[in-house]
């Protein structure tokens, strides 16, 4: 509290001097003060994953940044994805805002849009050329850049190496044909025995899922038309794309329709999965006892591109993040500074050490075909993102996809019904700010 | 004052001795027993998960009973960098809003127990009204408050708040017990010479006390519980309260259940023995043993 | 007897006269009038200044503002960079009470505090009245483990009872699953709103029964031994001795835990919003959820604060004829 105060009343002695120096002429004409002698805080929201994932990176990124600027007090503090807008919401309304926000990149275009964050320069990023365009496009409007990509991950096709082994195959399947029957042996070898055994696990409401079909057979979540927005769900392609995703979950998935995929390393680690799409932390995460996976299962997964019915690989939701400065903010050239010293060639380096997917094309190159994330590399080529309409973050959070697919998978509406109720709930939110 | 027999009326006499009131005791043991046990099974399920090893938390069919016994999720809970500036911000936090909510309430409670005044219609409707305001409506208003008072992210700003949605139940709950103390009793001790200050201190007081531990407790687990305004005023992770500490175990991989309900354990505990200590005085049946002694 | 008074002794004289209203008729208002003397104008409301002050200060500003956003139109645009929003009139109010989704929430949201309260309240009853009879351990248990329960963040009560009642390595499945005849495994307990809620409600209602209990046993520790004697005497058993003696005496602090549980319960949120992993389906908005959606997740803030009134409003409503009851205890004799 008492530091509080001192802050607050810093604030307003700041606020006297400046005033007072304006008085004897022009503010901006004085000498702006050297790197060494700027002091104060620079605030930070990021999210746990980079308190879980790479904690050491922001520690080195701070060391760097306080060599610079010896008298600036960098502070981090994390936030949790599930809660982060709303708290988010309430600072940027008010007067004391962090100075670095870290958005997901189907969240910036609503703030974006509604003026909430600073433009950014892209010169003075590495690899600002090469940026992704599954996190640039979410950065940028009217030709503007206003957040700076962060990293992002691509799911992939996730197996037993022992169980497919069991089944007798003995590599991973490269095309849709060769996966069902991939799956149609697990289904025979294990399903048999065991009633709760999935050959393929995949929850009825999981959206990133089945849209990746809906993508892989041409359809869209929604289109742009004179200038409004548009569910276009119930379009012939998107149909299609459901319905495939359908009978993949109905011929190989046996467990509970109404589930997200939330607690899937969870479900893994209960050893009764033979395959799932995930993203490729989850198989480490099915065998860590701290998300409920199964440590003996170490070292039986493998990951390989999901192959689509459409005959090339099932495009993957490119979910990232990015990093944005309130247009509020008092300290944006810092802010941005910070930014770039984040995200630059070497902190992307450490990403992709730990198994994440990097900002930009050229450095996607370096993530190794062999390892467990060069599947998503690949795929990520592909890969795409959700409508920058503004609405799209109330689509998201009124949960009209996974009802949608939940009705589906439950069989409670047929795929063109439940399509056409999505779109019109759809067109109700999309194109408000 | 407090001679009353134990915290727990006892059954009334002569009714004992008869064999079918025995058997009837063992039905009412039975039925209280069992409904201990369910009640207490999520409990026991808290603890049990917090006590078993990992790989035997989602064990499939469940175990009800721990294989070995481990201290990995307590450790792993207490070496979170933050938890002990998280036990200090929600001691403050629980501790200060607890003490001035009894402060001025207990002033009000007075106010609305012995006097008619005009006005105090309102006053009811208000501190009723209050209550039934859904907090989602409140939070942007709240924090663009404490935002222009410089108090967003200070531990002063969640006192303030919380102290708003618990004076209205300490008063209500106080205004109750006061009504419950004659006021001839402050009567006699002010013909007796007391000033009306000191009639309040040394009569009214000790009876108040069991009403002002139960109110106490009330509002503490309120404080001590409370999650949504706590997460959007206090950014600062070693400002954040255990309740918000406690989130940290549902990462983006799954919820870590061992150290969840271990977290859970830890932050629930001083609520508990606050309570075991203090729920004699609860119990006693507040003044009633006072007013027919 | 109208006074909604929390526990309070019901016989103040030595004399415990007749069970039922007249007696405690004369212990209601008694400690008013009593002190009438200099300073008695001004005192009271100087007794009332701090909570009327705190109260001013923290939440006068946000009603206002929460009332008046009711009547605005404002968007995301106008939050973040501080301008006034355009005002809506009673457009927000209209859309939504010619909603018939609103409804019904409403509904719904009735139906839900109805059960939980009862549920609520009679639990609470039969277990204070059970807490007289019992052993005096079993006595001790039995507050032992209401106070753990009470000592429990909801955020772990919705964790576990989210986790016992899961799908696929829930225990509640598991243990359906041994009495013969039934499969519940891989029930989803959530896929159908009616089953989802009476999780919802179990939740709920086990949080809310410590206090329910407590203070009822609290107030039925003050029923005088003598009073219950005198009726066992002139033959008084069993139901009837608790309908005519027992329960008049503790009626106020039960109307005041009722009460006090129907506005929790309406008002319901966390419960809500953690069992549903912070993404409730339509079939579970109740009004607390669907104004918070309305106002975070849509971003139509103007709307969530028009369902904030509503809600306030009908609360008022539903409550009248207790406030009426609570208004009345300012009346003079």
């Amino acid at each position: 509290m008492a530091e509080r105060i001192s802050r607050f009343t810093a604030g307003l002695g700041a606020f006297v001097l400046l005033a007072s120096v304006a008085g004897c002429g022009s503010g901006e004409g004085g000498k702006p003060p050297s790197a060494a002698e700027r002091s104060g805080d620079l605030t930070v929201w990021l999210t746990v994953d980079a308190q879980e994932s790479w904690p050491d990176l922001v520690t080195t990124v701070n060391a760097r940044f306080n060599k610079k600027y010896p008298k600036i007090k960098v502070k981090v503090q994390y936030q949790q994805w599930t809660s982060k807008n709303q708290k988010i919401d309430a600072a940027l309304a008010g007067r004391e805002v962090p100075d670095v926000v870290e958005m997901g990149n189907s969240e910036t275009t609503n703030y974006i849009v509604n003026g909430a964050f600073a433009t950014v320069d892209p010169a003075k990023f590495d690899h600002s050329a090469e940026w992704l365009g599954a996190l640039n496009d979410s950065c940028r409007m009217d030709g503007k850049t206003y957040c700076v990509p962060y990293y992002v991950g691509a799911r992939v096709g996730i197996y037993r190496t022992d169980l497919l082994k069991q089944a007798g195959v003995d590599h991973a399947p490269r095309t849709y044909p060769e996966l069902l029957a991939d799956l149609d042996k697990l289904k025979q070898k294990f399903g048999a025995a065991d009633k709760n055994f999935s050959a393929f696990y995949m929850p009825g409401r999981y959206w990133y899922a089945a849209m990746a079909f809906v993508k892989d057979a041409g359809g869209e979540m929604a289109v742009k038309k004179d200038g409004r927005w548009h569910g276009a769900l119930s379009s012939p392609a998107s149909v299609a794309g459901l319905k495939a995703w359908k009978s993949l979950l109905d011929a190989y998935y046996v467990g509970d329709r109404s589930k997200d995929n939330g607690d899937e390393p969870a479900v893994v680690g209960q050893g009764r999965v033979g395959m799932f799409y995930g993203n490729t932390w989850e198989a480490k995460a099915a065998t860590d006892s701290r998300s409920g996976g199964d440590p003996k299962l170490r070292g039986r997964f493998a990951t390989f591109a999901f192959p689509g019915p459409s005959g090339k690989l099932l495009p993957p939701f490119l979910g990232g993040s990015t990093l944005a400065i309130p247009a509020k903010s008092r300290s944006q050239d810092l802010a941005g500074e910070w930014i770039g010293m984040f995200t630059d060639r070497t902190a992307q380096r450490r990403l992709i050490a730990a198994d994440t997917l990097p900002n930009n094309t050229a450095q996607l190159r370096e993530v190794a075909a062999g390892g467990v994330n060069g599947p998503a590399a690949q795929a990520a080529e592909r890969g795409w993102v959700t409508p920058l309409a503004p609405g799209w973050g109330a689509v998201e959070k009124s949960n009209i996809l996974p009802e949608m697919l939940q009705d589906i998978a439950t069989g409670k509406q047929s795929v063109q019904d439940a399509a056409r109720a999505a779109d019109r709930r759809i067109d109700g939110v999309i194109n408000e700010n | 004052m407090n001679n009353a027999p134990g915290p727990w009326p006892t059954a009334p006499p002569g009714r004992r001795a008869r064999p079918r009131t025995r058997h009837r005791r063992a039905v009412a043991n039975t039925l209280g027993l069992v409904f201990s046990a369910v009640m207490a099974f999520p409990i026991y399920w808290m603890l049990l998960t917090a006590v078993r090893p990992a790989e035997e938390i989602h064990h499939s069919p469940p175990k009800f009973w721990p294989g070995h016994l481990t201290l990995e999720h307590f450790r792993r809970a207490l070496d979170t960098p933050t938890f002990w500036a998280n036990v200090r911000a929600s001691v403050l936090i629980g501790v200060g809003t607890v003490l001035v909510s009894l402060l001025i309430g207990t002033l009000a409670a007075f106010a609305l127990a012995r006097f008619s005044f005009a006005g105090r219609k309102a006053f009811v409707l208000v501190i009723l009204g209050v209550q039934m305001i859904p907090l989602a409506g409140l939070i942007i208003p709240i924090y663009l408050l404490l935002s222009d008072a410089g108090l967003t992210d200070s531990l002063l700003g969640v006192i303030l708040t919380y102290l708003v949605f618990m004076l209205p139940f300490t008063v209500w709950l106080l205004r109750g017990f006061i009504a419950g103390i004659p006021a001839e009793l402050e009567e006699a001790a002010r013909v007796d010479g007391c000033t009306r200050l000191g009639a309040f201190r040394r009569v009214l007081l000790p009876l108040l006390a069991p009403g002002l531990v139960a109110t106490s407790i009330y509002a503490l687990v309120q404080a001590w519980n409370e999650y949504v305004l706590a997460y959007v005023l206090l950014s600062s992770n070693d400002k954040q309260t255990l309740s918000i500490w406690l989130v940290s175990f549902q990462t983006s991989f799954g919820t870590d259940y061992g150290g969840l309900m271990a977290g859970a354990t830890l932050t629930a505990l001083p609520v508990a023995v606050f309570f075991a200590i203090v729920q004699r005085r609860v119990a006693t049946g507040l003044t009633a043993g006072a007013v027919k002694g | 007897m109208e006074t909604a008074d929390p526990p309070r002794p019901a016989a103040a004289g030595p004399g415990p006269g007749t069970p039922g209203g007249r007696h405690r008729r004369a212990a209601g208002p008694r400690p008013r009038g009593t002190l009438r003397r200099a300073g008695r104008l001004t005192l009271p409301y100087l007794l009332i200044a701090p909570t009327v002050l705190a109260l001013a200060a923290v939440l006068g500003y946000p009603l206002v503002d929460l009332v008046l956003l009711s009547f605005q139109d404002m968007t995301r645009k106008q939050l973040f960079s501080g301008t006034s929003p355009p005002w809506a009139g009673l457009g927000q109010y209209r859309t939504i009470l010619s909603d018939g989704f609103f409804w019904n929430v409403v509904g719904r949201t009735a139906l839900f505090t109805v059960v939980c309260v009862a549920a609520t309240m009679a639990l609470a009853m039969l277990v204070a009245l059970l807490m007289r009879r019992v052993a005096p351990w079993v006595r001790m248990t039995m507050v032992g483990v209401l106070v753990a329960v009470w000592a429990m963040p909801i955020m772990v009560a919705a964790s576990i009872f989210r986790w016992l009642s899961d799908a696929d390595y829930g225990v509640v499945n598991w243990l359906l699953g041994l009495l013969p005849g039934l499969d519940f495994s891989k029930h989803n307990w959530f896929a159908d709103p009616w089953e989802g809620f009476a999780v919802i409600a179990c939740v709920v209602v086990w949080g809310a029964v410590p206090f329910a209990a407590v203070t009822l046993q609290a107030a039925l520790s003050q029923v005088p031994p003598e009073l219950e004697e005198a009726a066992l005497v002139d033959g008084a058993r069993g139901p009837q001795l608790f309908r005519h003696v027992t329960f008049p005496v503790i009626k106020p602090a039960f109307v005041l835990v009722t009460s006090l549980s129907a506005i929790w319960d309406f008002g319901v949120f966390n419960q809500i919003w953690l069992m549903r992993g912070g993404q409730p389906e339509k079939e579970y908005y109740l009004l607390g959820v669907y104004s918070f959606i309305e106002s975070f997740a849509v971003n139509r803030y103007s709307t969530g604060a028009a369902i904030a009134v509503i809600t306030v409003l009908l609360l008022l409503g539903g409550a009248v004829v207790y406030v009426r009851q609570i208004l009345t205890m300012g009346d003079a004799e």
